[in-house]
């Protein structure tokens, strides 16, 4: 069949599949899109898919971060902070949080331009944060940021006339759509049009809206990695002085760097607003940033498809693996017999008791583990992989040398 | 992933009755002695009703959740812990939660499906009533849906004031110092606490901090003992190191009274002011368990169940009561459904519809805010005892002869009518 | 004078200028705070040094520097335990030895663990990507966290308060209340410190590590071990930061498994307050730190304290980046 051939190469599908990165997307997406229905199918609730859908507020923070640290190669170890001035623009502007602020009034916007709103402020903070310090050279940007991180959170917890305080803003509005479509991947039997659809908690309909995203997302970040501004970028992470002297305005560059990261950490905040529906200053913690910085790295930094394995493999570990292993190991013991673990006798605490003791250090361990195997991250990007091959090498060379030479 | 699901809900109390298996969760941070000592107190609850042949027919499986996340509760940890309870149809009611912040990110979801919660420790009073110092209203978390939430506690706004009541009339304090820990819960009591005492003619030096934050107090309590403060308050709990600065008092040389709610009448209350304990008060919400007759015998029978010493807490019995209110709900709910397996939405409306109910701290009826009609307060004071047993049974690991002591109640019940 | 180092030069003024009128206002009230400042700045400085000299060397943030020292701290209250006939009450013979014992043990087995950390998590990262060796000191902070998490769980552990105390081991002068232990916490950081400024400036080791943080491949070309090198540098930091675990103890006498989250973090801003890689400046840095915290505590508010802080460290890094004596790593 040749015209079939001619398609079929013309297409350049088989090298298309050969590359991993394509590969990655498309497994990803395939299980994105049949997710809701084979999990509603399997377990007959929408607990997985509301989780999916959490967990993909996560994956838009890995993919806005690794615009900063993986194609600029800037530390940013404050992100959480755009993450909650994106969630707290929202929740001020569509909760009755401000009618009991100073100004006597709530609003409440819709949902869809707060999107953008969040997106814009958590941008233009990243730009005022980035513009006096982003001149400064080594690891003094992340230092900023680290007290930019700590400062936020604790303002809107200080400022709560404003923002509620450590009660948080509750009743968040939900967004809304004149028509929306449910059908047997909801776990409806039909398929059927709704006329004026609320999200109100909808598993999954959050989850469609962040899938949404996150490829609206995926594509913009990759067209901008392939951009002129993407190459500046990558000059400026290997070589300032020398990305300078071609010609690159440094300053501006790593600008736009840091500010349209900030932006999708906006983005994010707002999803996140709506669908916790609660925005509390606990929620914006140092943790968050380290949690996000190591999606990014584990995933491996600059790999967009790499990052969104690292994100959901850390999501998956924390909030599954290492959150049900107490009650994994209780009904384990249970199950062959040796139930008499689970009771606490003198020093021993029980075995469920120590597993969730462990759960930290089982974090750690696994933290050092992946990245001595694997320093350069799960998927690391093509560019950067040679690289490290090629730096290995000259290291090797040099001991070589010196060794010759003593 | 679903056999991790599969095995999370692992039973603990297994068996299946006659009539088939309901389930009951808690959502606790059982990473905490307050939330797991809470645990107990359901788990012997329904230990003892499927002992006595379950609720008309049916066994009762008791689930517990733990809504810790790296060690500390995390609202996130409830909602997802609340969402796979909803998304398992046997599932009729939980207990808990444990902390008032988690309640409220849970309320919203439970109520979509009329899903009973009892939470046996939350205090915080905006969860059910529409006060002007709330941020919200408790109609809008639940979503225009009708109360799901109740709670066998009293809350803040009768414990603060007691505490200020009796600060200013029996203690005749005109001046102290308050310090919150930032939490819901904390920041909430320190409030109440305030607004009574100002109210009462007294003055009030407000501050709060963060554990993460803080470790030395001594400058704050040394600008409170400059403000001519005569004792301090405390909102907070112990897992905030709410009693650490009860030491440090002793470190700046300033001996004065130390008051606080009910997250720190515990152990660990004792031991972070170690050396400094005695003459720290805290009020309960709830008839102290010793001042009712009938009560000595279920913390008998729970004491050899559970023989640790951190295995008992202050809401034990608060938690085997709401265990059994809930428990009896369902039973009445069997009725209408005659006999077969209750909606939940048949459970809420008779837990909402529960009068006169018997528990160990007292005869509960709920209003249609979710709240009950108790409304005791406790005041407990540490001193140095004979016999622990004889007081609270709340004591320090090192210092294990200074226990908390009952030393007064007040019923708001009767005063207010 | 530049534009930046005037920005900097007003801010300190004005804060100087604020706390002077306090002083004159309340006089004994700001003499007091100024000791509880220097007591809890001498412990920062004594965490900061190990920022300071292992950035100053590998260009690392040591994240598990701070729960090395929450461990010490740790370890201290276990060896205490050993100890019988020891009394908070009165001051012994027996408290004595326990405490002279306790130091030694727990510095050195402090020194030991940084010195494993080092070789397992950091050494074979040492031409990875930069952020890889960050996410294992994450890691490793955690790993730490978890060790004293699983001994003894969430709850606050007591050290025992074995230094002098109570009366006749305090004085008041002039209105100002001071303690024994505020006066032995400072003089042994001071100690301490004095001791490591004599060792990097007289030492031979001390002048490998500087020549390492200056130039790794020319010291090695000059015959300088390295790993050695590096590895010393993690040792000191550890018995400066086991020392100042056990310092805490002493002092507060309650001490939790995250501890060392906050204290490193704020023990890392004084590092780079003082100028990173620069030694006096990291005792300096934490002196300062320690100081403001205690002075924000009062006079504006515990909850503003660590607005405080990290404002003033952006503050410093915008107009001064060098930090107050001035970094000393040199631009790779």
């Amino acid at each position: 069949m040749p015209a079939a051939r001619s398609l079929w190469s013309r297409l350049h599908l088989r090298e298309r599949i050969r590359d991993r990165d394509t590969a990655v997307y498309g497994v990803l997406l395939i299980v994105a899109l049949v997710w809701p229905m084979a999990t509603i199918f399997a377990t007959g609730d929408t607990f997985l898919t509301s989780q999916a859908a959490h967990a993909g507020t996560w994956v838009l923070l890995a993919v806005g971060l690794n615009v900063v640290v993986g194609f600029a190669g800037l530390l940013d170890l404050g992100y959480a902070a755009f993450f909650a001035i994106g969630a707290y623009s929202y929740a001020l502007f569509a909760s009755f949080q401000l009618a009991s602020s100073p100004l006597h009034h709530a609003y409440h916007l819709p949902f869809w331009l707060m999107l953008f709103v969040g997106m814009f402020v958590a941008a233009a903070f990243g730009a005022i944060l980035g513009f006096p310090t982003l001149r400064l050279r080594g690891d003094y940007l992340a230092i900023v940021t680290l007290g930019f991180g700590e400062i936020v959170p604790q303002l809107f917890l200080n400022l709560d006339q404003w923002t509620g305080g450590i009660n948080a803003i509750g009743s968040i509005d939900q967004p809304s759509l004149p028509a929306w479509i449910t059908g047997p991947w909801a776990g409806a039997n039909d398929i059927a049009i709704v006329r004026d659809f609320n999200f109100s908690f909808d598993p999954v309909a959050y989850y469609v809206l962040i899938v949404i995203l996150i490829i609206g997302a995926v594509i913009l970040v990759n067209n901008l990695h392939r951009s002129r501004l993407g190459r500046a970028w990558m000059a400026i992470r290997e070589d300032e002085v020398a990305a300078a002297a071609m010609g690159i305005n440094t300053v501006t560059t790593k600008l736009l760097a840091f500010a349209i990261g900030a932006s999708f950490s906006g983005f994010a905040g707002a999803y996140y607003g709506a669908s916790f529906g609660l925005v509390s200053p606990d929620s914006f913690l140092f943790v968050v940033s380290v949690t996000v910085l190591v999606m990014v790295v584990l995933g491996g930094m600059g790999n967009i498809a790499g990052v969104i394995i690292g994100a959901i493999a850390i999501y998956f570990l924390l909030n599954s693996v290492l959150s049900s292993l107490p009650a994994n190991l209780q009904s384990l013991s249970n199950a062959i017999g040796l139930g008499w673990l689970n009771n606490s006798n003198g020093a021993w605490p029980g075995l469920s008791e120590l597993a969730q003791r462990l759960q930290f250090l089982l974090y750690g361990l696994i933290l050092v583990l992946m990245m001595l195997l694997r320093p350069q991250g799960i998927f690391p990007s093509r560019i950067r992989e040679q690289e490290l091959k090629h730096a290995v090498a000259t290291e090797e060379e040099t001991v070589v040398e010196q060794a010759h030479a003593s | 992933m679903a056999t991790l699901i599969a095995f999370a809900c692992g039973s603990t109390s297994g068996g299946g009755g006659a009539k088939g298996t309901i389930k009951i969760g808690s959502d606790l941070p059982t990473c905490t002695a307050g939330g797991k000592s809470t645990q107990n107190g359901i788990d012997f609850a329904i230990k003892q009703k499927n002992a006595a042949g379950g609720v008309s027919g049916f066994t009762i499986q008791f689930v517990p959740f733990d809504d810790c996340r790296q060690a500390a509760y995390s609202a996130d940890a409830g909602v997802e812990n609340v969402t796979s309870m909803l998304g398992d149809s046997k599932f009729l009611g939980m207990i808990g939660p444990y902390n008032s912040a988690v309640a409220k990110a849970e309320i919203p979801r439970a109520a979509a499906q009329s899903f009973t919660m009892v939470s046996p420790s939350n205090t915080n009073p905006c969860l059910t009533k529409d006060l002007s110092t709330c941020s919200y209203h408790p109609q809008d978390l639940r979503g225009g849906k009708p109360n799901n939430y109740f709670r066998v506690v009293t809350t803040d706004d009768y414990q603060g004031p007691a505490m200020a009541d009796y600060a200013y009339k029996t203690l005749n304090l005109k001046n102290v110092g308050v310090l919150d820990d930032s939490t819901v819960f904390g920041a909430g009591i320190a409030d109440t606490f305030s607004s009574e005492f100002k109210k009462l003619g007294g003055t009030v030096t407000r501050d709060s901090y963060k554990k993460e934050q803080t470790s030395d107090w001594r400058s704050k309590l040394l600008t409170f003992k400059a403000a001519g403060a005569q004792a301090v308050y405390v909102g907070g709990t112990d897992d905030q190191n709410i009693c650490i600065p009860r030491k440090q008092m002793k470190q700046i040389g300033w001996d004065a009274p130390y008051m606080g709610g009910d997250g720190i009448e515990t152990p660990d209350c004792i031991n972070q002011a170690s050396g400094n304990e005695v003459g720290i008060s805290a009020t309960s919400a709830g008839a102290d368990a010793t001042q009712i007759p009938g009560a000595k015998s279920t913390i008998d029978a729970f004491r050899a169940a559970f023989p640790q010493p951190n295995d008992f807490g202050g809401y034990t019995m608060q938690a085997y009561d709401a265990t059994n209110a809930l428990m009896a709900a369902i039973g009445r709910a069997i009725n209408d459904a005659n006999g077969s397996m209750p909606s939940r939405e048949q459970v809420r409306k008779e837990m909402a519809a529960t009068k006169g109910f018997v528990g160990v701290i007292g005869t509960y009826d709920f209003d249609q805010n979710g709240d009950n009609s108790l409304k005791i307060v406790s005041i407990y004071t540490v001193q140095a005892v004979s016999d622990p047993t004889q007081s609270t049974g709340v004591c320090g690991k090192t210092a294990s002869k200074d226990c908390f002591v009952w030393k007064t109640q007040f019923d708001f019940a009767k005063s207010s009518g | 004078m530049s534009v930046g180092d005037f920005g900097f030069f007003v801010i300190c003024l004005t804060a100087i200028v604020l706390l002077a009128a306090q002083a004159v206002v309340h006089p004994s009230e700001f003499a007091q705070i100024l000791v509880f400042g220097l007591a809890d700045g001498a412990i920062y400085a004594l965490v900061a040094l190990g920022y300071t000299m292992v950035y100053g060397i590998i260009e690392l943030i040591n994240f598990a520097h701070g729960d090395v020292f929450t461990l010490g701290a740790y370890v201290a209250a276990a060896v205490m335990g050993f100890f019988a006939g020891t009394s908070e009450d009165t001051f012994s013979v027996s408290n004595l030895v326990a405490l002279l014992v306790t130091f030694p043990a727990a510095m050195l087995l402090m020194g030991a663990v940084n010195i494993t950390i080092e070789r397992v998590a950091y050494r074979p990262l040492r031409n990875a990507p930069r952020l890889a060796p960050l996410i294992t000191a994450i890691g490793m902070s955690f790993l730490l966290e978890g060790i004293m998490f699983v001994w003894s769980g969430p709850f606050t552990v007591h050290v025992p308060d074995l230094l002098p105390h109570g009366p006749g081991f305090n004085t008041t002068i002039g209105g100002v209340f001071i303690e024994f232990k505020d006066v032995f916490v400072v003089v042994a950081a001071a100690i301490l410190v004095s001791l490591l400024a004599v060792f990097i400036n007289r030492s031979k080791l001390g002048k490998a590590m500087r020549a390492t943080a200056q130039d790794r491949d020319a010291s090695q070309l000059m015959g300088i071990n390295i790993n050695r090198t590096i590895a010393a540098t993690f040792f000191i930091g550890a018995l400066l930061a086991g020392a100042g675990g056990v310092i805490w103890g002493l002092y507060f006498n309650a001490i939790t498994y995250n501890l060392g989250f906050r204290t490193g973090l704020v023990a890392f801003t004084s590092a780079v307050f003082g100028g990173i890689g620069n030694i006096p400046g990291a005792a300096l840095g934490g002196m300062v730190i320690g100081l403001t915290a205690a002075f924000s505590d009062a006079y504006i508010g515990s909850k503003w304290t660590q607005v405080v802080i990290f404002g003033i460290l952006i503050g410093v890094l915008v107009f001064r980046p060098t930090g107050l004596l001035g970094m000393r790593v040199p631009e790779k």
